[in-house]
């Protein structure tokens, strides 16, 4: 493998089962990984940036969830 | 705190770092004989994080976060192998506490509980200031994003794949559309544009997110490919749907990265109706 390419990348961050091909995928993305420095660098910040759009998304309906059912007009604010 | 051995922390690095493909098996071990016990006792003194999952769940989670995060964040963090067992050791307890906490703020946050109770756990504690822990995490990761957002931005691939990702992916995150809805989205606001005016587009949308901002350099460094002969005055339309979207077959597309996002959600909204 000379480099990881994106869908390589993406689909390493975002596997979320483990079963045989995931293993033996991202098994092949670290052999890879522990040899590359740039790879490396591309996996942090696509791990970063897909763990927080994530967050983004929960956080989104969890306030929307706050406005309507638990604070209400105690939080003046909304 | 539970320790491992420096032989079994040895054969991780032999597994993880020297054998291709890696293995996993004393990666897995020791994540277990390190959590098994402080674990089941969170969730024994944790009604919270009992509610939501189980101690299976947890370690599972706990398995491929380590499989996903081991290598670029902690053996190879900086350049050189870090063979500290103890900082690993720690590595590993704090990995598990991230998942814990994520799963008592999830449960907290579509729980409905009494006010009075006595509860250590309870949901009033967690919900006094909802966006505190929020604008503490943003504020401290806003720059990394900001990095991490132009590192996919500057990533090899085929241009209008990237400007595809980021055009959808901004619609979600600042529009609260779904995935389906941004498809439709897409073609409609889209479809007549060129890649380079589509761009143009994207970076205003994106500006309604704080923490999205691409720079200067970058911005410049994604308008010359889009000035190359293949890419100027092609118009978003005019590229084949299945450049986009790989509907089947093994391999995750961006299309697959934005549908995990939006199924979150579509999760959480069915538990919250």
């Amino acid at each position: 493998m000379e480099h990881l390419n994106f869908e390589n990348v993406i689909e390493f961050v975002s596997f979320d089962k483990l079963n045989d091909e995931s293993i033996k995928k991202s098994a092949e993305v670290n052999a890879h990984l522990a040899e590359c420095e740039a790879c490396r660098k591309i996996v942090r910040a696509a791990q970063l940036l897909y763990d927080e759009m994530l967050s983004e998304c929960r956080d989104r309906e969890i306030a929307k969830e706050k406005l309507a059912e638990t604070l209400g007009e105690q939080m003046g604010q909304f | 705190m539970n320790m491992i051995s420096q032989n079994e922390f040895d054969q991780i690095i032999v597994e993880l770092i020297y054998t291709k493909p890696a293995k996993y098996d004393a990666l897995c071990a020791a994540a277990t004989a390190l959590l098994e016990k402080p674990l089941r006792r969170k969730f024994t003194t944790t009604p919270a994080l009992a509610a939501t999952c189980t101690y299976e769940d947890v370690l599972s989670e706990v398995y491929i976060r380590l499989i996903k995060s081991a290598v670029p964040s902690f053996f190879y963090r900086n350049e050189t192998l870090n063979d500290d067992c103890s900082g690993f050791c720690k590595f590993v307890y704090t990995v598990a506490a991230n998942i814990c906490r994520d799963k008592i703020r999830y449960y907290a946050a579509h729980t409905s509980v009494p006010i009075e109770t006595d509860d250590e756990d309870a949901i009033p504690l967690q919900i006094s200031d909802p966006t505190a822990d929020k604008m503490f995490h943003e504020q401290e990761n806003i720059e990394i994003l900001r990095q991490a957002f132009e590192t996919v931005l500057l990533m090899d691939a085929q241009v209008y794949k990237i400007i595809t990702w980021v055009a959808q992916a901004v619609m979600i995150l600042s529009e609260g559309v779904s995935k389906i809805e941004s498809n439709d989205l897409l073609v409609s606001r889209y479809e007549k544009m060129t890649l380079d005016s589509m761009w143009a587009e994207i970076r205003r949308a994106a500006d309604k997110l704080s923490w999205l901002k691409v720079s200067e350099s970058v911005d410049a460094h994604l308008r010359k490919i889009l000035d190359s002969p293949f890419n100027s005055n092609v118009r978003y339309g005019d590229m084949r749907y299945a450049d986009f979207f790989m509907k089947k077959g093994a391999k995750a597309s961006i299309s697959d990265w934005v549908n995990r996002i939006n199924s979150v959600v579509r999760r959480e909204n069915s538990w919250n109706t």
